[in-house]
Order: C-alpha cells, then structure tokens, then sequence
C-alpha cells in the first residue's frame, strides 16, 4: 500500500496512509535517503505499525502530476474574487 | 485597533456534537475594561438567520474550533441585509467535526472558505465542508499536495459552484461589514507551509489575525511589506511551535490574545514552551484549543469578549493516532486508545509508543524488548535516551505506567 509523506513537524515526518485512514508518525530520520514532502513510499502493515519497503518514484511522480492537473484545472475556473474592494 | 476589552469566561460542556450544550458560567470576570457587560452563551445561536435573507444586525462570532492537531476557525456575522459565514481552515483529514460544527450552527451557506495551505491538517475536511454547503468563494495559496485528501478537495471546489482564487499580499477584500487585507504570500514556490494564506480581518475596530505554518522568515516578510499588522486577537502561527511567533512578529502585532489550535497530548509537542512563556511574559492572554475546548471570540465592532468550552475530563484526551487499535472516536475525531490520556510504557503497542517525544521505530522496539519499567526514568535504559531527552518525555507528559 502507499503512504505519502505530507509533512514534517519538528523531528517527526507525518506520513498519510490514507486507504487505511491512518497515519504513521516516523522520526525524520528513519526515511529512506531522498525522501522530501510529497514523496510516495510503499509501505507495508506490520501488526500494530508499518513498515516503509521504499520510495515509490513512479507513484510519486503521477500523484504529483495527478495534484499538478487538477489544480490547473481548478485555475481555469478562477474569475478573481467577487469580494474584492 | 481596539484597546477596550471585557473578557468573560463561559465554561460550556458539549454533550454532543449536535449542539446540545450545558453552561455553567464563570462568575470571576478575568478584566473588564468596557461598559458592556452581557455575555452570550455559545448554544444560543438560535437567532443567526438564514443567508440571503435581511437579519437584524448581530455582533460578529468567531470560533476557533477544537478539531484536535488541527486548524478551523468559523466566523459568522450579519448586516441589516445578509448573514455570513466564512471558514479558515478546514480540520485535520481523519476527522469530521467541522461539518457537524457547522450543522450544530444551523450554517447553511458559506460565503468563502480559506485553506491556508495544503497539509491534511489544514485542508483535511475541505471535500466534506464543500459538498454539504453552499460555497460562494474558496481561496488556497497555490501550492499542490499529492495527497488525495487534497485531491478529493480541489476536486469538490471543481465541481461545486464555488469561485476560486488565490490572494496574494496587499489585496484588499469586502465581504459585507468584515474587511480582510491579504498579507502573505507574495508570490508561492512550492514551501506549502511558510506560504500559507496570513489574513488580517477587521470588523469594526476588533482586529484578527492568521497565519496558517507560516514560519518565522515568512514573519519577518509580513512585517516587512508595510503593511500594519497591528491586531487585538493572534492566532498563533502553526499550532504554537516555535517554527512560529517571532518575537519580532509578536511585539509588531502586539495583540491583547493569543489563540492556538493543537491536540491534547499531541505527538509534536505542540505549543512550544518557549512561545507559551513569551506569550504569557508579554502580558497577552493565551488561550488553547487543547486546553480550553472552542473558544469563541464575539465583537459587537467596538468591544470584544472570549467565552470558552472547558475540555470534558481526561477520558475524552487527543491520543495521537497512527495505528489499528479499535477504538473509539472521540470529539476531535481522533483514534483513542480505550480512554487512556497517556501511553503506558509498559503495555502500549510498538505504534501508540511512537507518539513519545524522541521515541521512533527502532526505540519503540528496543523500549519493547527493555520491559517492564518501574519508573519513567527507566526510559534512559534505550539507547540514545539521555538525561535531555528524558526531561524532553516527562516534559510532554504523555509517558506512563501502570
């Protein structure tokens, strides 16, 4: 399954397994080399926790692309605000 | 900016999440520095009027919302015209208080939704929020998320019939009686937090300010761009971590309160002490969405009072959740961890463990294989737990035994 990296706070990165509607806190430096906000991990449930397996690039860059998409998307349906003085 | 402030203190116990409310009131007013003396309890909310339809004029309401490690502010205010409501930030993805908070409020229509930035902490119930309400506006800061909980929200903005814009400093709004100038960002490149969304609303002379995570650099630039940042209530930029609330930025909005939104016992640690203490140290009242519940700041223009809603009893703590254990919901719509209000050292599961300070996968295994302890302390037995990092543990109070 896939865990995304939504976060860091402080020494702790948040990591969304959102299919499982859970999140797994990790301490930053238990992420794989190269991890950044937004990067995909495959992840597996270990018991009571979870496991990352590693970073799932390809994932990584089509959630990106996917995000990037509709928010252009989203763009084109901006007029300005109407509440504007 | 307003200087005349009467503050009075209503302690409210939710019974449920449906609006049914007890008060009990205060009968110590903390400061009392305006002529008027009435004080409106938060269940009594009955008269707000439908949008679109002429209401009597009513004092402005804003409630920061208790949604756990989260952010949701709702304000709610009416001309002689029109009610409105507007919402800043959305609650945490695992939860789903902001759209019952809002029904409890008999909220119909939302004029503009503003998600600071894209963590799921912040845009976490954008979807829900959009799809039961009636959205004239939402503005973001532009910068993406690849999670699908910031998908499933942009997607809700699409489809509804909500405008869309993205504000940037020096903009200027007018939604009936508020007035809201934008001050940050500039421009966006990417850095979801420190370019969150940073308001400055005025109703009247009672200002209110935001910052979303915005960090402390990002604080310098807000001060920077010229405009006056003066304000009577801060809410404390990302949850009260010390990422946030530069000095300089406090002694520039020089606010009479200061408001934070974070969890019971959180994993972050959230606030930091060091804010908490320069806070308190400044003379500015602080309030916190962890210990006091909601609070609700109501301003009839010119003066301004906070009523609160008192946690309920421990049983009803924030536990962190990131893990499979079956349990309950609580108010916040966090996991809890069978009506425990702290993880016990000696039984709590390799998951639940990591939610200590200081304490990742490896540790948690390792505190695993050290069992039983006798006394917190014995936590120095893991590797890598020293005398600091063990005053780091008892100081988040999370830590316990049997």
């Amino acid at each position: 399954m896939k865990g995304i990296l939504d976060r860091f706070e402080g020494d702790k990165a948040v990591i969304l397994i959102e299919e499982m509607k859970e999140e797994y806190i990790v301490n930053r430096s238990a992420l794989p080399k190269g991890s950044k906000i937004e990067t995909v991990f495959t992840v597996e449930k270990n018991q009571t926790t979870y496991n990352i397996k590693g970073i799932d690039t390809s994932n990584t860059e089509a959630l990106a692309q996917q995000s990037s998409d509709l928010m252009a998307k989203l763009r084109a349906k901006s007029r300005g605000s109407k509440f504007k003085k | 900016m307003n200087r005349r402030f009467l503050l009075t203190l209503i302690f409210i116990i939710f019974l449920t999440a449906c609006g049914q409310t007890s008060n009990q009131t205060d009968p110590s007013s903390i400061a009392d520095r305006a002529h008027d003396d009435q004080s409106t309890s938060i269940a009594d909310n009955s008269d707000v009027s439908e949008p679109d339809k002429p209401s009597p004029h009513s004092d402005l309401e804003v409630h920061y919302m208790d949604v756990g490690q989260a952010d949701a502010t709702l304000f709610r205010y009416s001309d002689a015209e029109k009610s409105y409501t507007i919402l800043f930030d959305t609650g945490d993805w695992k939860g789903d208080e902001v759209v019952n908070y809002l029904m409890a409020q008999d909220v119909s229509a939302i004029a503009l939704i503003v998600v600071s930035h894209p963590d799921a902490d912040h845009i976490g119930q954008l979807a829900d929020v959009v799809q039961s309400f009636d959205v004239g506006e939402v503005w973001m800061s532009g910068n993406e998320s690849s999670s699908e909980t910031f998908r499933s929200g942009v997607e809700a903005v699409i489809n509804s019939d909500a405008d869309y814009h993205e504000p940037r400093t020096g903009e200027e709004y007018e939604i009936g009686p508020l007035d809201i100038t934008v001050l940050y960002p500039d421009t966006i490149t990417g850095k979801s937090n420190e370019e969150s969304i940073s308001l400055l609303l005025t109703y009247g002379s009672t200002k209110f300010l935001f910052t979303g995570d915005a960090g402390r650099s990002d604080e310098h630039n807000i001060i920077n761009s010229g405009i006056d940042i003066g304000a009577d209530i801060l809410h404390l930029g990302h949850h009260g971590s010390n990422t946030s609330s530069d000095p300089a930025f406090i002694n520039a909005v020089d606010p009479e309160i200061a408001i934070y939104s974070a969890g019971v016992n959180n994993s972050y640690g959230h606030p930091s002490e060091d804010v908490v203490s320069y806070i308190k140290n400044a003379g500015i009242k602080l309030y916190g969405t962890d210990k006091d519940g909601t609070i609700i700041v109501s301003s009839d223009g010119e003066n301004y009072r906070i009523e609160t809603n008192k946690e309920k009893p421990a049983s009803n703590s924030d536990i962190p959740n990131n893990s499979n254990h079956n349990a309950d919901k609580n108010d916040d719509g966090e996991d809890r961890i069978a009506d425990n209000s702290c993880v016990n050292i000696n039984t709590a599961n390799a998951v639940d463990i990591q939610a200590i300070i200081h304490i990742g996968p490896e540790r948690a295994a390792e505190l695993i294989d050290l069992r039983p302890y006798d006394t917190l302390n014995d936590l120095t037995r893991i590797q890598g737990i020293g005398p600091a990092r063990m005053t780091d543990i008892q100081d988040q109070s999370l830590a316990c035994l049997d």
